[in-house]
């Protein structure tokens, strides 16, 4: 038998399919065959980390919700090829740099202009000519706009696409087209589910509210708000309340997910009423929602 | 099959089944791929999952709707594993050992650093590897398919896939006699 078949005996003794014969055939090869040797270590190890856990449940319900509420079925006829969605985010990105381009340049500008005209004397204490930073420096002298943290905003978005979010929303640049503000939206949204990820979740936050702050109607508000509902549970659950209302508020595919968030933390500051009336409306509404299991029980033996 | 034509077209309730049914086999797929106690893990799984049904119009019924999801799941969460290397890799960061923290059933420690030390090299080979030969490997290794299995999975001849997997176990055996971590295990087979 070649090296190959047994490393099929191998798999198949993992759902235990084999015959005495097969097995011992098996059993002698480990004293031999490296390769068998590695995948009878490979195997059982990767069986033991993706068993099913606590929680599991609860985490696939979640994806399931964001899935169907993501991508319905109506849309997968319309999905675009790949490489066709290739050439979109890169137009996409082309339309940012040159939208990024043009803020800076006409910022540059601007700024030339402030320095070197004569500042009315009543206002402005005489002092120095300041030299004229370059152009690519504009972004951390910006006046904010009035939502948006100035110290956080150079901090955590140094580079160009993001700048001329920043820009375009101050209104200083001639306004982006649809398709340059949906895409600075989703990369906004893909940058701070990465700092999240890397553990940043305080720079993940301030990203995910200047994403509310700058697209208050794109795709990426519900999610956004969900995410930073999960982050601020915890140490800041009256302002995770908010988030997870105005998702509620605005029904659609997360309203569950939302209804479920507020059950949490009504729960969690001790507000029983709320608590209830979010169940029973999860239960109400979403009779069939993955949630629904686990917001009956809860609504039997009362919120905990 | 049915159930995949008629979340195909538009049938939500056929679509919410679909994703019911499938969605443990990828979550399985994910953490074999990327560590069961990799933070990403919930993300990396919609991912998938958001992918599955985007290419279910593709779906042919050359094998059954598990192993299409699987396989889907499986490129998509070697993709997410590979991009993350990338990204640390940019980033100057250190490539984490992302062996699961979680107990070991009690197994002895240089066992369980022996089995950890094989999972890790077998992913990392899943990363370098040509793609067609990653695949087979790690539909073979890491999920745990017969040849045959995969050869359906793939869509490719049984001879083809033998081919490969020749070629990816030849290259996990060099990795393994090269490895200190497995020195202990290689030396038994000595």
């Amino acid at each position: 038998m070649s090296q190959p078949e047994l490393t099929d005996l191998l798999c198949r003794s993992r759902r235990e399919e084999l015959t005495l014969d097969e097995q011992r055939r098996l059993n002698e090869s480990l004293a031999y065959s490296l390769e068998v040797k590695l995948m009878s270590q490979i195997l059982p190890e990767l069986e033991r980390e993706s068993r099913v856990r606590p929680g599991d449940e609860l985490l696939l319900a979640r994806i399931n919700a964001r899935v169907l509420g993501e991508l319905g079925p109506s849309r997968i006829s319309q999905r675009v090829p790949a490489h066709r969605r290739r050439l979109s985010m890169l137009l996409a990105a082309a339309a940012v740099l040159l939208v990024a381009g043009l803020a800076a340049a006409w910022i540059g500008g601007v700024r030339l202009r402030r320095v070197t005209a004569s500042p009315p004397p009543s206002l402005v204490k005489p002092k120095p000519v300041a030299k004229p930073k370059p152009a690519a420096n504009f972004l951390p002298n910006l006046p904010a706009s009035p939502s948006v943290t100035p110290s956080a905003v150079p901090s955590v978005i140094p580079d160009t696409p993001s700048a001329a979010a920043s820009a375009s929303v101050s209104g200083r640049v001639a306004p982006a087209s649809k398709a340059v503000a949906a895409a600075s939206a989703r990369e906004l949204f893909a940058r701070a589910n990465l700092l999240r990820r890397q553990g940043r979740s305080g720079e993940a936050a301030v990203l995910y509210e200047l994403l509310l702050d700058l697209y208050p109607s794109s795709r990426e508000v519900g999610p956004t708000r969900l995410a930073l509902g999960k982050h601020l549970q915890a140490k800041q659950p009256e302002r995770a309340l908010l988030q997870y209302r105005a998702i509620a508020g605005g029904g659609g595919a997360l309203r569950a997910e939302a209804l479920w968030g507020i059950s949490e933390v009504a729960t969690a500051l001790g507000d029983r009423s709320v608590s209830e009336q979010a169940l029973a409306d999860l239960l109400r509404e979403f009779p069939d929602s993955p949630y629904a299991e686990v917001a009956r029980t809860r609504a039997l033996h009362g919120s905990r | 099959m049915p159930l995949a034509h008629a979340a195909i077209d538009g049938d939500m309730a056929a679509l919410r089944t679909l994703l019911t049914t499938v969605t443990p086999n990828i979550l399985r797929v994910v953490r074999r791929v990327i560590g069961g106690s990799h933070p990403d893990v919930e993300d990396v799984a919609q991912e998938c999952a958001v992918e599955f049904v985007s290419a279910l119009r593709r779906f042919r019924g050359e094998s059954s709707i598990r192993h299409f999801a699987a396989r889907v799941a499986l490129r998509t969460a070697m993709n997410a594993r590979r991009r993350q290397r990338a990204a640390k890799r940019n980033h100057g960061l250190p490539d984490e050992r992302d062996a699961d923290e979680t107990a070991g059933d009690g197994a002895a420690p240089d066992a369980l650093a022996a089995s950890r030390a094989s999972v890790q090299l077998a992913r990392e080979l899943c990363d370098a590897l040509p793609p067609a030969q990653a695949e087979a490997l790690a539909l073979h290794c890491v999920l745990g398919y017969t040849m045959s299995e995969v050869a359906a999975i793939c869509g490719a001849p049984l001879e083809t896939v033998r081919s490969r997997l020749r070629t990816a176990k030849a290259a996990l055996v060099a990795h393994a006699l090269a490895d200190p971590r497995l020195r202990d295990l290689v030396e038994e087979m000595a």
